[in-house]
């Protein structure tokens, strides 16, 4: 390619007549900044002390952390395209798997001695890291285990079970839910317990063994399973449980949410750990009346990043070190202190700092929610597809639940989408 | 234009409404920015200021190199409407007045601007300023925007029906050159097109956002927009101190114009009202 | 002059107008040089990208990888793509929505500024501030007024009786806010177009009709709207042009899938949706020409409409 440009350059250059730009053919660095190890990362994707401390305790390293706003994948599609300016390293979001097929462009960890510490970190998230050929592409920072948050004092007020053990008995399947939300509601008319239809599909196949393809990349064949978390989450809407605020991780809806959060309106939902922040910063008027516990049908996880190391990097070993020490069992207790990032090492759970109770669920220790949670996640393969493949379901759903499209042809619709899709990324 | 007084009335009265509806946007950013974040999703909605405002500006100006950046972003919109000012309106008036070999295929080659997205041209720009050693300077915002061919377009149109022919002839008479003619007799008539042409291509360099994103790699050198975006949290947006920022960046905008607005209204009225 | 004059005027020939130079070919050169800075910098920057586009639209490609050659397959897709024509439909609903209550709204402020002699000038500065200011800096700010349970227009019109309208969840609802956005943008900056317009007609054509024993109303649509026409298309061809790229204020509310229906998916945003969110740039880069063709022959349309009226006016009285 740049042999290409180089010529194409030169040509439209001499066609006009401009010499002088031909002159300034020096080689671009490979790497954002040589002689520093750039570290690309999300604005709170990384604990900012830890960033601190690293910088000062690897002084040989001469790290750059560089905080991007939304767009961090554009910049970092536009120097792999371009091949130079490359960070040396960077952090990947829960789209992990999409740069499986480009593995190569990403320095493999296993060969930097990542194997070693494998034991320390939660199996299912080290697996998620690594490609179907053994490739370790992403180092594991945060995860988000899924639990149910709930309203203890609207429970309560409604004479409902309220304490988290309580509840978590009360609702063990999705279908149980769905009945108590029911009886809730008849209590309680006006208020929701499940987000929206996206929620329940999203976290019902988070909870599942196997997503979309097998661990070969083949699209299977029985997708039943996903017809199960389609009909359940349509079941959820017909039974008038959601409360519609579709693509609620999207600006334009989610002032309903969160508003929703403030007045009571959404009285329970399922969600993985990181809404707490959001939840916190909120609806700061609502502490203390929330609690959380396990997750209807069992342990799912949604979200979570990784930190890969670019091939161009001339020092992976410097770089490794680096990241297996920001991002160490030790290291992560603080991470989650300071930004709310999940640990992905289960010795981290145990750190008494993460045991205290917390005043705004009414001095619960959530982490043994989540802790549980998280263990029990089941190992699952993502494929580079799944996010594109879930989104197409989803819409299809919210368009069911907010434009009153017909649910056979919704799921029909959904199916092509699917199929159409994967037939021009020359999947099937 | 309105004869009765009753009529007078109701113009201010509805010109002075329309006026508070459109600029309640700016109200509410205000309101926003004077609150907590959780205060923005109260309800019934608070509508009057809060008292964080100091708090959130000092947030934004701890978060961010505002004033540097701020800087950058003066920088880069003063050199590229200059730029487009000039090149454009050179281009167009020659386009507009006068006929060469190959005019037209050339004219015809400014559509193929609108065949590529920013967001996709941003994926190969990168590359030429990679080779050019542009990457990380202000030379890979101001130049490529230079070439803007809504400008010509714009100001082609105007040339056409601002600049009669007899203007011209009567110049190549006096003994005008080409230059000549462009400077002393097109400039001045242009003068109202250049300047909707500048507030325009000054506010889409200030609000640019996404090539700036890619090629000023340097997290330390960046343009405003840019700035606030990393105020963007990953799973938590600190929605309060994002509005403060987003205010504090309007208001050198709005000041600039307001200060240009005089002269900009003023070259518009007087432009029209030539003979 | 200026503005009201009909587009397409006379070409001035290179004889009639360029003094004789040394020879034949020197006498083309100034031109050639004045447009030189625009197409040196055209030619280094921008042509590469459209090469690059239409090469890429022949590719299979995720934007990291290798590339696979696919010739014409992602066009034949896109022929067959009933999101890619939704999208398109979206664009052009969403474009006429906004594009008339602006234009309306545009010409009564601009009669209104044309009107007022007190505070004239902080008028036009308040109408035009909008258009200054990004629309993604704005996202937060509209999405919290058109919030359908929680917003303040909602909130508003609640104050008057009236049920919580689905801005953001019912497909028309988020063409409508989409509209308003876009509106909100413009409408200061046409109408300061419009009111150079009506500033620019003597007063002796109105003060005619008044002494013919017109009103105000028929002298608005008899005298003065004719002579706008101009104006007002081009502002119209001007906003067909920039409304088939709507693109920030879609994104902004609801979100890179254009919401439920995906009734605010515009052309520019499935290419984006495709090329950066799906990892298809092969296929996004396809949709891209695919928008242009359609912008282009809207454009053409639109220049039509334009052009035939004013060529059998030609004939009429001259303004």
């Amino acid at each position: 390619m740049t042999l290409t440009r180089r010529t194409f350059l030169a040509a439209s250059a001499a066609a006009i007549g401009a010499a002088a730009l031909a002159t300034s053919g020096c080689a671009s660095p490979a790497t954002a900044s040589p002689g520093r190890l750039t570290l690309w990362y999300a604005t709170r994707g990384l604990s900012e002390a830890v960033l601190r401390d690293a910088v000062a305790r690897f002084p040989a390293a001469r790290l750059d952390p560089a905080a991007v706003g939304d767009g961090l994948k554009h910049r970092l599609l536009a120097v792999m395209s371009g091949g130079a300016y490359l960070p040396d390293m960077t952090m990947l979001g829960d789209d992990v798997a999409s740069y499986f097929p480009d593995a190569d462009q990403f320095v493999d960890l296993n060969t930097l001695g990542a194997a070693r510490l494998a034991g320390q970190y939660l199996p299912w998230k080290w697996q998620s890291g690594i490609t179907s050929d053994g490739v370790m592409i992403g180092f594991p920072i945060d995860i988000g285990p899924s639990a149910l948050y709930y309203r203890h004092d609207l429970f309560a007020k409604a004479g409902f079970p309220s304490e988290p053990d309580d509840v978590a008995r009360a609702v063990p399947t999705w279908d149980d839910y769905f009945r108590f939300g029911q009886e809730l509601q008849r209590a309680l008319p006006g208020h929701y317990l499940i987000t929206d239809t996206k929620t329940v599909f999203t976290y019902s196949m988070a909870q599942l063994p196997v997503k979309y393809f097998d661990r070969q990349n083949r699209y299977l064949p029985d997708q039943s399973h996903v017809r199960e978390a389609w009909d359940r989450a349509l079941r959820a809407f017909r039974l008038g449980l959601t409360a519609g605020y579709a693509g609620s991780q999207d600006p334009g809806t989610s002032v309903d949410r969160h508003a929703a959060w403030n007045t009571g309106k959404e009285l329970s939902f399922v969600n993985a750990s990181w809404v707490t922040g959001e939840l916190k910063e909120s609806a700061p008027g609502t502490a203390g009346a929330w609690r959380v516990c396990r997750t209807p049908g069992g342990a799912g996880n949604q979200g979570g990043s990784y930190l890969a190391i670019m091939r161009a990097c001339p020092r992976p070993q410097a770089a490794f070190e680096v990241i297996s020490w920001m991002l160490s069992p030790e290291n992560q207790p603080r991470t989650y202190l300071d930004a709310g990032l999940f640990p992905s090492s289960p010795a981290a759970f145990a750190d008494p700092r993460l045991l205290e109770p917390e005043p705004f669920f009414g001095g619960q220790v959530t982490m043994d929610v989540f802790a549980r949670s998280a263990s029990e996640v089941k190992p699952a393969y993502f494929s580079p597809w799944d996010i594109n493949i879930s989104d197409a379901f989803t819409d299809e759903l919210s368009n069911v639940e907010l434009a009153g499209k017909d649910p056979d042809l919704a799921w029909t619709d959904a199916r092509t989408a699917v199929e159409r899709l994967l037939q021009r990324k020359g999947v099937i | 234009m309105i004869w009765t007084r009753r009529g007078r009335v109701i113009t201010y009265l509805a010109m002075t409404a329309g006026a508070v509806i459109l600029l309640f946007p700016y109200y509410w950013l205000t309101v926003m920015a004077s609150n907590t974040t959780a205060d923005i999703y109260a309800y019934p909605p608070r509508l009057t200021f809060g008292g964080h405002f100091l708090a959130n500006i000092g947030q934004v100006f701890a978060r961010i190199d505002f004033f540097g950046s701020l800087l950058n972003t003066v920088v880069v919109a003063v050199a590229t409407t200059l730029l487009v000012l000039l090149f454009d309106s050179l281009a167009a008036f020659t386009f507009a007045k006068y006929r060469f070999p190959g005019s037209s295929v050339l004219f015809g080659l400014l559509l193929a601007t609108f065949v590529v997205p920013t967001q996709l041209a941003a994926i190969p720009q990168f590359a030429i300023m990679a080779d050019l050693g542009w990457v990380g300077s202000l030379k890979a915002l101001v130049i490529p925007a230079a070439a803007n061919a809504f400008g010509i377009f714009w100001m082609r149109q105007y040339c056409q029906s601002a600049l009669p022919d007899e203007l011209l002839e009567a110049a190549r008479m006096d003994g005008c050159g080409f230059l000549r003619t462009y400077w002393n007799i097109a400039v001045p008539v242009l003068r109202p097109a250049l300047a909707f042409l500048g507030i325009f291509t000054f506010v889409n360099s200030w609000n640019d956002y996404l090539w700036p994103l890619v090629v000023l790699i340097d997290s330390h050198h960046v343009t405003l927009q840019v700035a606030l975006a990393q105020l963007n949290g990953l799973y938590v947006k600190d929605y309060s101190v994002v509005m403060a920022g987003t205010l504090v960046a309007i208001v050198p905008l709005i000041v600039v114009f307001l200060f240009g607005a005089r002269h900009f209204i003023r070259n518009i009225t007087a432009g029209a009202l030539k003979g | 002059m200026s503005l009201l004059d009909a587009p397409g005027a006379t070409v001035v020939t290179a004889e009639s107008a360029a003094p004789p130079r040394q020879g034949r070919r020197g006498r083309y050169l100034p031109y050639y040089l004045a447009i030189s800075p625009f197409f040196l910098i055209f030619g280094v920057f921008w042509l590469y990208p459209l090469g690059y586009s239409f090469f890429v639209a022949l590719q299979r490609w995720d934007g990291i990888g290798p590339m696979h050659f696919v010739g014409l397959e992602n066009f034949r897709f896109l022929a067959t793509d009933a999101t890619f024509w939704h999208s398109i439909l979206n664009t052009l609903l969403i474009w006429v929505m906004s594009v008339v209550p602006m234009t309306v709204l545009a010409m009564l402020i601009a009669i209104g500024l044309n009107s007022t002699i007190r505070f004239t000038g902080l008028y036009r500065i308040a109408y035009f501030v909008p258009n200054v200011t990004s629309t993604v800096a704005m996202s937060l700010v509209f999405a919290s007024i058109f919030s359908g349970q929680f917003g303040i227009l909602n909130w508003v019109l609640g104050l008057f009786g009236v049920d919580p309208v689905p801005w953001l969840t019912n497909p028309w609802g988020i063409r409508t806010a989409i509209a308003v956005m876009i509106i909100w943008r413009w409408v200061g900056y046409n109408a300061i177009i419009f009111l150079a317009g009506l500033q620019a007609i003597p007063d002796e054509v109105h003060e005619a009709a008044r002494i013919d024993g017109a009103g105000p109303v028929q002298t608005f649509f008899r005298v003065t709207l004719p002579l706008l026409r101009p104006v007002l298309l081009f502002s119209v061809l001007m906003s067909a042009i920039s409304g088939m790229q709507v693109f920030a204020e879609s994104q902004v509310l609801v979100g890179n899938r254009g919401g439920p229906e995906e009734a605010g998916l515009t052309m520019v945003l499935y290419f984006y949706n495709q090329a950066f969110y799906y990892n298809d740039f092969g296929y996004g880069a396809a949709i891209a020409w695919g928008i242009f063709l359609v912008v282009v022959i809207f454009a053409i349309l639109n220049w039509r409409l334009i052009q035939r009226p004013e060529r059998r006016r030609a004939g009429e009285v001259a303004p």
